[in-house]
């Protein structure tokens, strides 16, 4: 029992004192980083030009990489929505995008609406959609809502608060309802029927499209200005935008590929209808969106 | 609410399973209700909304109460189930030589040990219902039921504003503290006789009232345990057998069992000092460790976050800091696990062993192992596993390479992969009763031989 216990000890302690010298730690979310998501081909790729070692750190609770107590000792941050990031920091690039969008099963869904008016003017629709204090995901509706209602907002909110079956802590719990049929919508990308087409071979899911137009959100990676590594941090910020790196991005992330040429973005992604683009000036803050949603949602 | 309703619940549930524990099967489920509460809480709540959610329309409060009762009744019905069983035999004899009916008897022996677990467990269930919000969230429907407890995850994880959380934390330690003293501050009896190590069979005719009481036993049953159902039939579908060739299912195992195992060892551990250390002054002591009943979730909710910050513990390997951390989190949980058996024993043979001149680890060894055996392992059993439905923790010191089957069933989510996230929480729920088995046989063979 004794030198059981001994030997699981110093097995433990010896896997984590193995490091290589020059490491480059990156923090970012869950699904990048995961043994199925575009964090280990990357990782490999770029190991054999830098001499270096890549590790990540991820994190599952959506919306901590802009928390400072992830970031610390980390190299660089992958995965900042650009709502939530400090335009100051000096390395940065933008790797991928895609625009929010509600998705549906064409064999339930018949009609579908065209703009938020008509979703919110139809029966016995049931949608759910992410908490705006906890998801990068909700906030982004809210931002959406009051762009294409800059008038209007409380109104339209409050209608379409009364279609929502429920606001769930985050995308992965939205998606999952959707897919075990508990909702007719969720609200996540338009791209995101291209990960059932491409590894699921299932065609029936389908993003709408609203005639008001969709908000853009872009997904960053910088360099922190505390790390020591900054050289080795901007040839992996560089690392990321390059054609081959960009194409696995777009594979794997299920997003767009921030250079968008047409041999970056996968066949079956061509294929998807690019939603129109809603022009805008300035950044909305997020803190009175989410208090008016509270007031309208609370009530 | 949501707290009183579990804990009810939990009582009458461990009632009934002790009183027809006689039946393999009802054994068999008092046994293994507590894996029921390592499931990650979503999938728990994915159960509910396919069960429940058929009947009738479960978002609001509703949904909010079945959620919590079904999430925590487990935990309760265990704890109490486990002290249960400390009822001495004799006493029982007792109350049927006295020709005690059914409910005289249960007032005399039985309703003593669960009033006196009540107050913890109350504290404690309503500390989980605090700080999970997700079931709430979801549940819940609208964001009016969950203000308090997602404002002070949205001060922390967002606008790192820690004086907020703060603020909002002592709230809640307030609310609770109040609730506990108001209620339950006269709740503590003592009432125990010396244990004998027979077994009494329960006989009992089939009258109409056992087949009532075997109904809803059987009926809470279903309704407890109908996640699992659920997990076993969303988790066997095609993507199980790519899911267990897979490179991240071995590692997260691996780390799972590892975390798990000496999680579970450092708790107990301290605890049982802990115990040990306080059990002379006890009316100080119990307040003390009520207080860290009370206290230690919320540490965990955001105390850490501070800590770590202030302190840098990152320099230590991140699987050490993670099974540290995680061994403060679930010591209210082996606290609740330990604590009545121990003070039983401790009252029954103090005074014998002090006068036999018996101390520290000899009077561990000869006295208190023996009797506290049964407790001992199920308080590192429940708290090992439990550390491994651990979520806060593992996201923020997890790297790529050590992440836990808790984890890997939210990535999976995370990224499209329903399917497999199904398939990995039914072999996270295969490995929790592989690991209680496994513990429960191993530990109960070691002799201690010193003579």
């Amino acid at each position: 029992m004794k030198s059981i216990l001994l030997s699981i000890i110093f097995i433990l302690l010896s896997i984590n004192f193995v490091r290589a010298n020059n490491v480059l730690i990156v923090g970012t979310y869950d699904s990048f980083s995961a043994e199925w998501g575009p964090g280990p081909v990357i990782e490999i790729e770029f190991e054999k030009t830098c001499n270096c070692d890549v590790q990540y750190v991820s994190t599952s609770q959506a919306g901590t990489l802009a928390n400072e107590i992830f970031i610390r000792n980390k190299d660089v941050i992958l995965g900042v929505e650009m709502h939530e990031f400090d335009f100051s920091n000096e390395i940065w690039n933008v790797y991928d995008y895609g625009y929010f969008s509600f998705i549906y099963n064409e064999e339930k869904l018949k009609e579908t609406p065209q703009s938020f008016e008509d979703l919110v003017s139809q029966k016995d629709l049931k949608i759910v959609v992410q908490d705006p204090r906890t998801s990068p995901v909700g906030i982004g509706l809210l931002r959406w809502l009051k762009l294409t209602h800059p008038n209007d907002f409380p109104e339209i909110l409050k209608k379409f608060n009364s279609k929502v079956l429920t606001y769930t802590p985050g995308w992965s719990e939205a998606y999952g309802m959707f897919l075990d049929e508990k909702a007719d919508l969720v609200l996540s990308y338009s791209t995101s029927p291209f990960y059932h087409q491409e590894y699921e071979d299932e065609y029936k899911y389908k993003a709408l499209e609203f005639n008001e137009g969709h908000l853009i959100t872009k997904e960053i990676v910088y360099v922190r200005p505390e790390s020591d590594k900054q050289k080795l941090g901007r040839e992996f910020v560089e690392f990321m935008v390059q054609d081959n790196i960009q194409k696995i991005i777009a594979q794997m992330n299920i997003m767009y590929p921030a250079k968008d040429t047409d041999n970056n973005i996968p066949d079956k992604m061509k294929k998807l209808k690019k939603p129109r683009e809603i022009e805008y000036q300035n950044f909305l803050k997020s803190e009175p969106l989410i208090e008016t949603w509270l007031e309208v949602a609370a009530s | 609410m949501s707290a009183l309703l579990s804990v009810i619940t939990g009582s009458l549930f461990a009632y009934l399973l002790y009183t027809y524990k006689n039946y393999l099967f009802i054994k068999f489920i008092a046994q293994t209700q507590s894996i029921l509460f390592v499931l990650p809480t979503i999938i728990t709540v994915f159960g509910i909304l396919s069960f429940y959610g058929n009947f009738f329309d479960i978002y609001g409060l509703t949904g909010i109460l079945i959620g919590h009762v079904v999430l925590n009744t487990p935990i309760v019905s265990h704890i109490i189930y486990q002290t249960l069983n400390n009822i001495s035999p004799s006493e029982k004899l007792l109350s049927r030589q006295m020709g005690l009916g059914k409910f005289s008897s249960f007032l005399a022996s039985e309703w003593p040990i669960i009033k006196k677990n009540i107050p913890s467990l109350f504290v404690l269930v309503t500390f989980i219902c605090f700080v999970s919000f997700t079931p709430v969230l979801i549940l819940g429907g609208s964001p009016k039921y969950s203000t308090l407890e997602v404002s002070i995850y949205y001060s922390v994880i967002f606008s790192n504003d820690f004086s907020t959380a703060l603020n909002l934390l002592i709230f809640q330690l307030i609310i609770c503290t109040v609730i506990y003293f108001v209620f339950f501050k006269n709740f503590k009896s003592e009432n125990f006789l010396i244990d004998e190590h027979r077994q009494v069979k329960t006989y009992f005719h089939f009258k109409i009232h056992n087949f009532l009481e075997l109904v809803i036993l059987l009926l809470i049953a279903t309704c407890i345990f109908m996640p699992i159902i659920f997990i076993i039939i969303k988790g066997l579908n095609f993507k199980i057998i790519s899911t267990i060739q897979s490179l991240y299912l071995l590692e997260s195992l691996y780390n799972t069992f590892i975390i798990c195992l000496f999680s579970g060892i450092i708790s107990t551990v301290l605890v049982y000092n802990l115990l040990i250390l306080t059990k002379k002054r006890t009316k100080i002591s119990e307040s003390l460790v009520y207080s860290l009943i009370i206290l230690s979730p919320a540490i965990m909710a955001v105390g850490y976050y501070i800590f770590s910050y202030k302190l840098n513990i990152l320099q230590f390997p991140n699987i050490m800091i993670v099974i540290v951390l995680n061994a403060f989190f679930v010591l209210p949980f082996t606290y609740n696990y330990l604590a009545p058996s121990f003070f039983k024993i401790t009252k029954e043979n103090e005074d014998i062993s002090n006068s036999l001149n018996i101390y520290g680890l000899s009077r561990f060894i000869t006295i208190e192992w023996p009797r506290l055996k049964n407790s001992l392992i199920t308080a590192f059993c429940v708290s090992s596993i439990l550390s491994a439905s651990d979520l806060v923790v593992i996201s923020f010191f997890g790297t790529n390479s050590l992440s836990t089957l808790t984890q890997t069933i939210y990535r999976l989510m995370g990224s499209y992969r329903i399917d497999e996230a199904y398939s990995v929480s039914l072999i996270l729920l295969i490995y929790c009763f592989l690991y209680f088995f496994a513990f429960g046989k191993l530990l109960e063979k070691i002799k201690w031989n010193i003579h």
